[in-house]
């Protein structure tokens, strides 16, 4: 009764499941009694959790964009520099999106509902604070060529990742995922073709 | 009923329920609402559209059309594909087809055709621009307009989330700036204009 791990353990299993309707049905199709049957709780012990569907909706949105912070520290860790990162880290997105079950959902939950309005701005922003800060640090490290406006192009940039994801998440294209970003980086970068990190990420 | 009425009567539905779902948003817009709005009966609107869902799809159809004539009316006034490209690229600019595209559960309906029109259309336009010699190369078009159409839509999307009237339009330019450049011969670059048109 007291065991202190299962409220989280309740909640991570609410949103596991969440994440798994939400791929199969949608998220307008599923409602709060499926979840709840699919975990074997009580609607009163969701409710302990999460206030509404749009709750445990914004709860799954957050699982992907801890997902952009694990694969960047990932990434960081593994000292490609700043730029390698950036590239490996738009395409890791790019391709989870079409792999990973949360970063589908989530993207699409972003991009396609109601939750727009309540957490886009603030990842967009985070977003692009992200790209700025590795141009900044590539610019300094002398991988981008002299004179580029960083804060520019690090909204250029941002755009162009965004709308790739959003074209995945509608078109739910399998395949080849978009770049429309790698031109202008072609262009920022000193050196003039850095090769694809893709084969490099497993 | 005359056809004249229908039309009419059509016509006043779907601005009706334009209003009604920039003011409430679709999620929460009701039928209801729609024919209080429009000054008709429920059988009224049924004797159109079968259900919410049904007018927002006619809107943004209805959209659809009118930025096909848009871009007739720009092909007669611009000479070059491009120009026509970018001006076409603020004319897609509105907030209520926008969210329905994208935001609403309509998106399942929608989202997917509104892409293909953006990207054959981009893709035919590039098609006149590198026939009349005006892009760096004639590489592949279709790859290319792909790529364009991800970033304008981006730009829609992160200026949506900027509570700003004209942040679309900005990052619309934004794109084209930097886009263009890379893309369309010097001389040709420097005679087009990026920003909205007046």
């Amino acid at each position: 009764m007291n065991d202190p791990t299962r409220g989280p353990r309740t909640r991570a299993a609410l949103v596991a499941a969440s994440i798994e309707l939400f791929d199969r049905q949608g998220y307008e199709s599923t409602s709060l009694e499926a979840v709840c049957r699919r975990v074997s709780v009580t609607k009163g012990a969701l409710y302990r959790h999460f206030p509404s569907k749009q709750a445990l909706a914004v709860a799954v949105v957050e699982e992907y964009f801890r997902r952009w912070h694990d694969v960047r520290a990932e990434l960081e860790g593994a000292g490609g520099g700043p730029l390698r990162t950036l590239i490996a880290l738009t395409e890791r997105m790019g391709l989870l999106v079409h792999e990973d079950r949360t970063v589908r959902v989530g993207a699409r939950l972003l991009y396609t509902s109601e939750l727009f309005d309540l957490v886009a701005g603030v990842h967009f922003a985070c977003l692009t604070a992200v790209v700025r800060d590795l141009l900044h640090r590539a610019a300094a490290a002398g991988e981008v060529v002299a004179g580029a406006d960083v804060r520019e192009e690090a909204e250029g940039f941002t755009t162009a990742v965004v709308g790739a994801h959003v074209v995945s998440v509608v078109a739910a294209r399998a395949g080849r995922p978009l770049a429309p970003w790698r031109r202008r980086l072609d262009r920022l970068t000193a050196h003039p073709v850095l090769p694809s990190s893709v084969a490099a990420c497993p | 009923m005359d056809p004249q009425t229908a039309v009419t009567t059509r016509d006043e539905l779907l601005a009706a329920a334009a209003e009604v779902f920039e003011r409430h948003g679709y999620v929460r817009a009701t039928v209801d609402d729609v024919c209080l709005r429009a000054g008709v009966t429920k059988g009224a609107l049924y004797g159109h559209f079968s259900s919410k869902k049904a007018l927002a799809v006619a809107l943004v159809e209805e959209h659809a059309r009118e930025w096909a004539r848009a871009r007739e009316r720009l092909q007669r006034v611009h000479r070059s594909p491009l120009q026509v490209l970018v001006d076409l690229g603020y004319a897609t600019d509105d907030p209520v087809v926008r969210r329905l595209v994208f935001q609403s559960p309509v998106w399942e309906e929608v989202a997917e055709r509104q892409l293909a029109r953006w990207r054959s259309t981009a893709h035919d336009l590039l098609r006149g621009a590198a026939a009349r010699g005006e892009l760096r190369e004639d590489g592949d078009l279709p790859s290319l307009a792909e790529g364009l159409v991800a970033e304008l839509v981006g730009a829609h999307l992160v200026g949506m989330a900027v509570d700003a009237a004209d942040a679309v339009a900005l990052g619309l330019a934004r794109v084209w700036r930097s886009w263009l450049p890379a893309v369309v011969r010097p001389e040709v670059w420097a005679g087009l204009r990026v920003d909205p048109p007046r």
